[in-house]
């Protein structure tokens, strides 16, 4: 792995980002007294560095060794089918199907209190804007993208014809999380807002907005939510390590509740 | 910061999306080149990150036959790959370093080169199953 070429690329992407989304922080922000060196964006800096320096390999490993494992259980009869078919039908099937299941996927990190413990490290930011889209637990994100490419690797789908569609997706993903109010009217049924997003972020859980950008799935399961303001709070009720390697670490150590359940066992057993 | 006007609100709208539009006509020929060197993709912000990133560590194991040689193997760990000489299409190759696809592997020809964990190796049509 060449190092420099890594930390250019993070370098450029960030610059990037703030070419993007700086004025219209600005020019159209969400909460206009959020300053842009705001509480804990250190944090969220490390989470962006630790995404394109640690974790994007690993990601990347991760999601290889699942498709090495699904090449080699997936019929070929099954996949020379889905081949056959015509290009756009293979890319509404995916496009659809990974919005299906990243919906769903998305639902459970909010129901299974397992999953939870990772997909609280995303919702713990009190404040948002494009660099906190990046905080995220490596665990959970591979999660993420594993469920979201998970259509294209069973059906053999060869993810290059949708790429300008990945592209926009994924800097939409950033969009939605940042501090912007435009609303745009029935096309946020479409692409998703960050008015949207904001409130799957509320501090009262389980707001709704589950979609990974498009809401027709929200909409679809009634869970689509779109108040005509924006949520009085972000983040999460639990108690989170304000550092990033504490909040690294937190999901994965046992809880002082799980010593004490476990102890509990122990205690019975003698 | 007092309300912007109607200029500022257009240029920086314009602004915004000429840079995405932009963004996404750049990633689809860079992106696209990775994935179908790879042909494994994501769609999180995560992955996007603009000219070279972490992925070129695993692109490195996939180049043309003629460069293997000074070219560096798959990661430890990594699946093993191989691409078709020439096609520079990303096959992934069975434990026993059988090749199998499901549109590329037609084309393939005895006496092909493919590429499997960096080795260069010849293919043999009897080992081809489709
Ligand atoms: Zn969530």
């Amino acid at each position: 792995m060449d190092i420099t070429n890594t930390i250019e690329a993070a370098g450029i992407s960030l610059l990037f980002l703030v070419l993007v989304f700086f004025p219209m922080e600005k020019v159209f922000p969400a909460r206009a007294e959020q300053k842009f060196f705001r509480k804990h964006w250190l944090l969220d800096l490390c989470f962006f560095l630790g995404q394109y320096l640690l974790w994007n390999g690993f990601v990347l490993w991760a999601l290889s060794y699942v498709n090495f494992w699904l090449s080699g259980i997936i019929p070929h009869d099954f996949r020379n089918m889905i081949a056959s078919e015509s290009w756009w039908a293979q890319a509404i099937e995916v496009i659809l199907l990974s919005d299906f299941l990243i919906y769903w996927a998305h639902r459970l990190q909010h129901r299974s209190a397992f999953l939870w413990r990772f997909h609280k490290v995303h919702h713990s930011a009190e404040h948002l804007d494009f660099l906190a889209a990046h905080r995220e637990h490596p665990l959970d994100t591979i999660y993420t993208v594993g469920i979201i490419n998970l259509p294209a690797l069973i059906l053999g789908f060869p993810l290059e014809a949708i790429a300008g569609f990945i592209a926009f997706r994924g800097i939409w993903a950033i969009y939605i999380h940042s501090n912007v109010r435009l609303p745009i009217g029935p096309l946020r049924m479409l692409i998703g807002a960050p008015e949207l997003h904001h409130w799957h972020h509320d501090v009262k859980r389980d707001a709704g907005n589950y979609a990974n950008i498009s809401p027709i799935m929200d909409i679809i399961f009634g869970t689509y939510t779109c108040p005509d303001h924006e949520p009085e709070a972000f983040g999460i009720k639990e108690k989170l390590p304000n550092n990033y390697v504490g909040q690294l670490l937190q999901p994965v150590l046992p809880t002082p509740k799980d010593r004490n359940v476990k102890l509990a066992n122990v205690k019975l057993k003698m | 910061m007092k309300t912007p006007n109607l200029f500022l609100k257009i240029a920086t709208i314009s602004l915004f999306v000429f840079l995405i539009a932009g963004f996404v006509a750049y990633r689809s020929g860079v992106f696209g080149e990775f994935l179908s060197a790879n042909t494994i993709a994501t769609a999180r912000p995560s992955m996007m990150s603009l000219g070279s990133s972490p992925s070129d560590s695993l692109k490195q194991t996939v180049k043309k036959a003629d460069s293997t040689a000074t070219s560096k193997p798959n990661l430890p760990g990594i699946p093993e790959s191989g691409v078709i000489h020439g096609m520079e299409r990303n096959m992934t190759s069975s434990k026993s370093g059988v090749v199998f696809s499901t549109k590329d592997i037609e084309a393939l020809k005895k006496g092909d080169t493919i590429i499997i964990s960096g080795k260069k190796q010849v293919v043999d049509s009897a080992k081809i199953r489709n």
